[in-house]
């Protein structure tokens, strides 16, 4: 629309400006509509879809000078409502028929000017009107109407008459099939028959999961009604057949994105078909087929030069030196997903990075090989790669987002180290079961890297050798963290008191975006031996504190003003915790209890979850009248909602004592 | 453009049709630029050209009132957010509604004694000027009285005869057996 009227020339303008003249000459609506659609500089925009198609049906906004929008109206109160012809309360659409309508016309009676009946409450007067809606509009509307409503809901709504059947399998309603949401209910037949009749404007199908498609006849209409994919999804279509497979990818060469995780019937062929049929391919999904094996990669990468998104995890035979040539060669790869490839070997993933012979400049150390595009990069479970290829990703991948490391148990401190350095984009980083790891990498080389403002997601589980030397540092200086996982570590409640604090801080700097509090921060903390609950209790008591700068909180927070005499606010962010299972219920109920807002019921829960935590401490030591006020204490917290917790759940480490100071 | 320019729209004047008075309505003018039209003759004639935006279909002035009410509740921070594409990956579309839109519909569109009609009327204008945005917010009130409801409802609500068969509305419904 923009671009359109900005091309617009002088002498174009000329010609608009006599065509509105000789358009307001004109008493008949009639030619004003067929004037502009076809005379208009604008004609080839949609925002005047008013003017187009009423009796064929065309995609929506689509030029068209058969008919007019306004002289469709009288027509269609005559032919589909007849009962709008009779005397309705508020009178008829005689504004849009215009003066030069056939029809009688009817004067309407403004709500407020002519008022004098009586008007009865909407929902009694709503049943006696005799105006028709859906008459009333045109066939262009509807389908618009239509157009909101779910699969599942037009196609139980398409037996209420003929004309709307014909309506609801209109083929512009269905540009994108997607049968994830019902795939379990629907048979075969009906899918064949919505894929025939939306036919060649499908665009976007997603048969995930539609584990029906395997008769001949419904495969064999899907390949020859849709002809026109851009994107394709049929992981887990595990009955379709070869053949049908390689058909439909041979009618549809326009293929931009395709997903075929999990399908038995992919073979090598297959990948050669897509290489020489699908040029326009950018994105491709081929995960855990296991008649494929990295030569078809090769095929893909060398015939879709447009390929930016690979994900081939679980496939086998990446130690092939030609495949990761290929890789190398094409460089336009952003994400390329290869979890799970245990055949992948040092020399092939240095293959990919820096390719054969690189130079490198003799002062610094570093490769002189055009960087890689990767923005995501999966390795996990990469088993054979060590530090030695691995070292070879930094300085070459300049604008990497997310790296996937877990489960590389062989990579140290000294791979991670130059590659930090050189990833200022770098928001996701997962280095799960790294043992080698230690707390030097995050508090000496994470906090000091260019990305560490941006680190949004760190996984650490299970690197057992990170404890709070290590994290506190993240958490003082990665603040924009979002998601941490730090399951299996060592780290101890001080932790927890510095993300809380962290947290806080950032929310009295940010302009908050609604009165309640969010959730920004997740913490994964079960299995950790120097967790407590009195660490987890001080998140929690954070999290429901009113949003009052402390005097702790440094000077440069924007201070909330006093002199108005209002509440503080409530915490404009908190934190949620994945923790200790006999702890989560009351965690989940309370993180519930402040995202409502209601921190005095949120207080009075973490106040009964001390005694009981104090209670059954005491009745570890034995004593009758101590195990009664547990019980007495255990069924408070119940009252206040919380089920399941088991009485007597034992902490798994000794307490510190501190918990009268933070409540 | 400053952004506390306004420009006037004016219906224009129907003789036969009382609810069409030619009054004269000011609205601001980035506001005003969410009608695909209104932009349009804003963009290729100069507003000296054009004091007056006539338009040519009349719209009645309780209708139009409304628009110019959304219009400027709906008003665009800034230039750029106008060229703004708001297409959902969905497969089937939404529009946010807020609150106010709801009441908005609710109270002033459906409501006030014109039902139905009020907001078959605020479709057709804001189809006809070319406002996206408020077409898709009518368009969905309409859908969500249909969401979730059987095809005998569907029937009821909209008024719709039911020419199949016996026969075939069977064959129909036993086809389509998984959706009910």
């Amino acid at each position: 629309m923009e671009n359109g009227a900005d091309h617009l020339h002088k002498g174009k303008r000329k010609k608009l400006l006599r065509g509105l003249q000789r358009i307001s000459s004109s008493p008949s609506l009639r030619r004003f509509g067929r004037a502009r659609s076809s005379s208009s500089p604008y004609s080839s925009t949609n925002a005047l879809s008013c003017v187009s198609l009423t009796s064929s049906p065309s995609p929506f906004g689509q030029p068209s000078s058969s008919s007019s929008y306004f002289s469709h109206i009288p027509s269609s109160d005559l032919s589909t409502a007849p009962t709008s012809i009779a005397p309705s309360p508020s009178g008829e659409l005689s504004w849009l028929s215009g003066d030069e309508s056939g029809l009688p016309i009817r004067k309407i009676e403004h709500p407020l000017t002519g008022a004098i009946t009586v008007s009865l409450p909407a929902e009694f007067r709503k049943k006696k009107t005799k105006f028709n809606l859906w008459g009333s509009m045109p066939s262009e509307i509807k389908i618009r109407v239509l157009s909101f409503l779910s699969p599942k809901q037009l196609v139980r709504a398409s037996r209420a008459s003929k004309d709307f059947h014909h309506m609801c399998f209109d083929g512009q309603l269905w540009t994108c099939f997607d049968a994830s949401k019902f795939y379990q209910e629907i048979p075969a037949g009906s899918l064949a028959k919505i894929i025939e009749a939306a036919g060649p404007f499908v665009k976007d199908l997603n048969l995930r999961g539609c584990v029906q498609v395997e008769h001949y006849n419904h495969s064999e209409a899907l390949v020859k009604a849709c002809k026109n994919l851009t994107t394709v999804n049929l992981e887990g279509c595990r009955n379709i057949q070869r053949t049908t497979l390689h058909s439909l990818l041979k009618t549809n060469s326009q293929l931009i994105s395709l997903n075929l995780t999990g399908l038995p019937s992919v073979h090598l062929t297959t990948c050669k078909i897509i290489s020489r049929d699908c040029p326009q391919l950018e994105s491709f999904n081929v995960s855990g087929c296991k008649e494929v094996d990295a030569r078809g990669i090769r095929f893909i990468v060398e015939g879709c030069r447009k390929l930016r998104d690979l994900r081939a995890s679980a496939i086998r035979g990446f130690g092939d030196m030609d495949t990761a040539k290929a890789i190398f060669e094409t460089n336009n790869l952003e994400k390329l997903a290869l979890s799970g490839c245990t055949d992948l070997t040092d020399a092939a993933f240095r293959m990919m990075i820096l390719g054969p012979d690189p130079e490198f400049d003799i002062l610094s150390g570093k490769p002189l090989v055009t960087p890689r595009k990767l923005r995501h990069l999966d390795l996990t479970k990469c088993s054979r790669l060590t530090e030695n290829s691995v070292k070879s990703l930094a300085d070459m991948v300049p604008d990497l987002e997310a790296l996937q490391l877990s489960g590389l148990t062989h990579v140290t401190d000294a791979a991670l180290e130059p590659i930090l350095a050189s990833v200022p984009r770098l928001t996701h980083l997962e280095v799960e079961d790294l043992n080698e790891l230690t707390n030097t990498l995050f508090s000496q080389h994470l906090v000091k890297a260019p990305c560490a403002p941006r680190l949004e997601h760190l996984s650490i589980s299970s690197c057992e050798n990170i404890g709070d030397t290590g994290m506190l540092p993240v958490f003082q200086h990665c603040t924009g963290l979002k998601s941490v996982y730090m399951d299996n570590t060592r780290i101890s409640d001080l932790v927890l008191a510095e993300a809380a604090t962290m947290v806080r801080q950032r929310s009295l700097r940010k302009p908050r975006q609604s009165s309640l509090p969010v959730a920004t921060l997740n913490l994964v903390i079960y299995d950790t031996n120097h967790v407590t609950w009195a660490g987890v209790l001080q998140v929690l008591s954070t999290n429901a504190e009113l949003l009052k700068p402390r005097a702790s909180d440094k000077s440069n927070v924007v201070v909330v003003d006093d002199s108005t005499k209002q509440p503080a606010p409530l915490p404009a962010e908190i934190i949620t915790m994945k923790c200790f299972h006999t702890w989560q219920m009351t965690v989940n109920e309370h993180t519930r209890r402040v995202l409502k807002g209601d921190l005095a019921s949120a207080n009075a829960l973490a106040k009964k979850w001390v005694d009981h935590m104090q209670t059954t401490e005491e009745a570890g030591f034995g004593g009758r009248r101590r195990r009664r006020r547990a019980r007495e204490a255990q069924q408070n917290l119940d009252a206040e909602g919380v089920n399941g917790i088991a009485g007597g759940g034992r902490r798994r480490a000794a307490t510190t004592g501190s918990v009268c100071a933070v409540m | 453009m400053t952004s506390n320019a306004t420009i006037q729209i004016q219906n224009k004047l129907n003789e036969k049709n009382e609810s069409v008075s030619g009054k004269i309505f000011t609205i601001n003018r980035l506001a005003a630029m969410q009608s695909g039209v209104i932009r349009v003759m804003a963009q290729c004639c100069e507003l000296d050209e054009i004091k007056v935006i006539p338009l040519h279909v009349a719209i009645p002035d309780h209708t139009l009132g409304l628009i110019v009410e959304w219009l400027d509740h709906h008003k665009p921070a800034t230039d750029s957010e106008l060229a703004e594409d708001t297409q959902s990956s969905d497969s089937y579309k939404r529009v946010e509604m807020t609150e106010w839109d709801q009441k908005f519909f609710d109270d002033k569109v459906t409501g006030a004694g014109s039902n139905d009609e009020g907001l078959l009327r605020i479709i057709f204008a804001a189809n006809y000027l070319g406002i996206e945005n408020l077409l898709d917010m009518g368009v969905q009130v309409v859908a969500n009285m249909l969401k979730g409801k059987s095809a005998e409802e569907i029937r009821y609500i909209l008024k719709i005869q039911n020419d199949f068969t016996p026969e075939e509305e069977e064959a129909i419904r036993a086809e389509n057996n998984w959706t009910e």
